[in-house]
């Protein structure tokens, strides 16, 4: 088996993710991918970022230090960190 | 644009210039200078534009370029007001200092369901072409709020200790006295309106003296940093750097206050990420709330990185 990370990302959670990444960067659904990058494609600045971490963490109960901001580049990065943190591995 | 005479309670003439260009896109310029009125306060030690005097800046633009248009319209409207409906967002991504010009580039909407409702989209930036800040504001033509009392409850913290917790000073700190503070959760503070303030100065009879929802916001949020920085102290891990409001969102307004009414802000701290807090709270002026607000940033940064 050599299924990719894309591949096991779960449907529903990434869409609740591109939520709240198209709400805290104020753009228009359409406009974002699990690629795009937020700083460099959506103008995000360090109180956006910290705004997405923190929508996440209440969302999902769980801790995600800062230090893992500057991995949180786009959305199948910041499914990658919440994934691991939450333990959406399994 | 001359801002001499205001018909509105304002704390500053926040814009020096404004133009309007054949494609309907408006401009305003505003040079940020520390003798402006409160900004002696805002800080002692380092003097920044304050967030909301930004939305000020683009609040009085919008009024302006708005009622202008109504006159134009017909004469009829000559006595039809601009006036708040509430901030959809603001987003502060630089600081504005002494010697900075902002320029804030305006875009008008009427909503498509209510007419009388125009959202104002906002970029401001200085004068190096950094982005300062996105604001969207939501202005009602024509409409009018009103007042109510008051009840009184026990003191926690008098004018004199929230000095000792908060840097803003005379006269743009604007909470009283915290009637209740549950640390690390809660706090309900006040502010008195005066008619004796600074933002009241040169206004007449006929004038609007609603208290400018600058200052509004401003008060309400500097409650939320009283709660923030309290609750941090007492656990032992004081936080250092200058209070900054960083974002506000979903800013409902459904009343004004007046001079003799005594504001009361209450303000939850939803979450707090290292130097960062996020709170929600409402402002009520006796029974009635007057305005709502869905969530606060606030952010303390070292002078350094300002």
């Amino acid at each position: 088996m050599t299924e990719s990370v894309d591949l096991k990302m779960d449907q529903d959670r990434l869409a609740e993710l591109r939520e709240i990444a198209v709400e805290v960067l104020e753009i228009e659904d359409d406009e974002i991918t699990e690629t795009s990058l937020f700083i460099e494609d959506h103008e995000a600045d360090s109180l956006r970022a910290i705004e997405i971490l923190a929508r996440i963490e209440k969302k999902y109960k769980v801790d995600i230090p800062q230090s893992e901001l500057p991995n949180m580049v786009n959305l199948r990065a910041v499914y990658q960190v919440v994934a691991r943190y939450a333990g959406w591995q399994d | 644009m001359t801002t001499s005479a205001r018909s509105y309670a304002a704390p500053l003439s926040a814009v020096d210039k404004l133009e309007t260009g054949p494609d309907g896109r408006t401009t305003a310029i505003k040079d940020i200078v520390a003798t402006d009125p409160y900004l002696v306060g805002h800080y002692p030690h380092f003097t920044i534009y304050p967030g909301v005097f930004s939305i000020e800046t683009v609040y009085q633009a919008a009024r302006a370029a708005l009622e202008r248009d109504l006159l134009e319209s017909s004469p009829d409207n000559a006595g039809k007001r601009v006036r708040w409906a509430g901030i959809h967002s603001v987003h502060f991504s630089a600081p504005l200092l002494p010697g900075d010009r902002l320029t804030a580039e305006l875009t008008f909407k009427p909503s498509a369901a209510d007419p009388g409702l125009i959202r104002v989209r906002a970029v401001a930036r200085r004068a190096d072409g950094q982005t300062t800040a996105k604001i969207s504001l939501d202005l009602r033509v024509g409409g009018e709020p009103a007042a109510a009392a008051e009840t009184g409850t026990e003191v926690v913290l008098e004018h004199a200790d929230i000095k000792r917790i908060l840097p803003h000073r005379h006269p743009i700190l604007q909470v009283d006295r915290v009637l209740e503070l549950v640390p690390g959760k809660r706090i309900v503070a006040t502010k008195a309106i005066a008619g004796g303030e600074l933002c009241y100065a040169g206004l007449e009879a006929d004038a609007d003296h609603a208290y400018p929802v600058s200052l509004l916001v401003e008060s309400l949020g500097q409650a939320g940093g009283l709660l923030w920085l309290y609750s941090a102290r007492l656990t032992g891990q004081p936080l250092t750097g200058t209070l900054i409001l960083g974002n506000a969102r979903d800013l409902e307004l459904t009343g004004a206050a007046y001079p003799g009414d005594v504001l009361r802000h209450v303000v939850e701290l939803d979450m707090v990420k290292g130097d960062n807090a996020f709170m929600r709270g409402e402002t009520w002026v006796g029974a009635r709330r007057i305005a709502t607000v869905g969530s606060i940033l606030a952010v303390l940064r070292p002078d350094s990185e300002l």
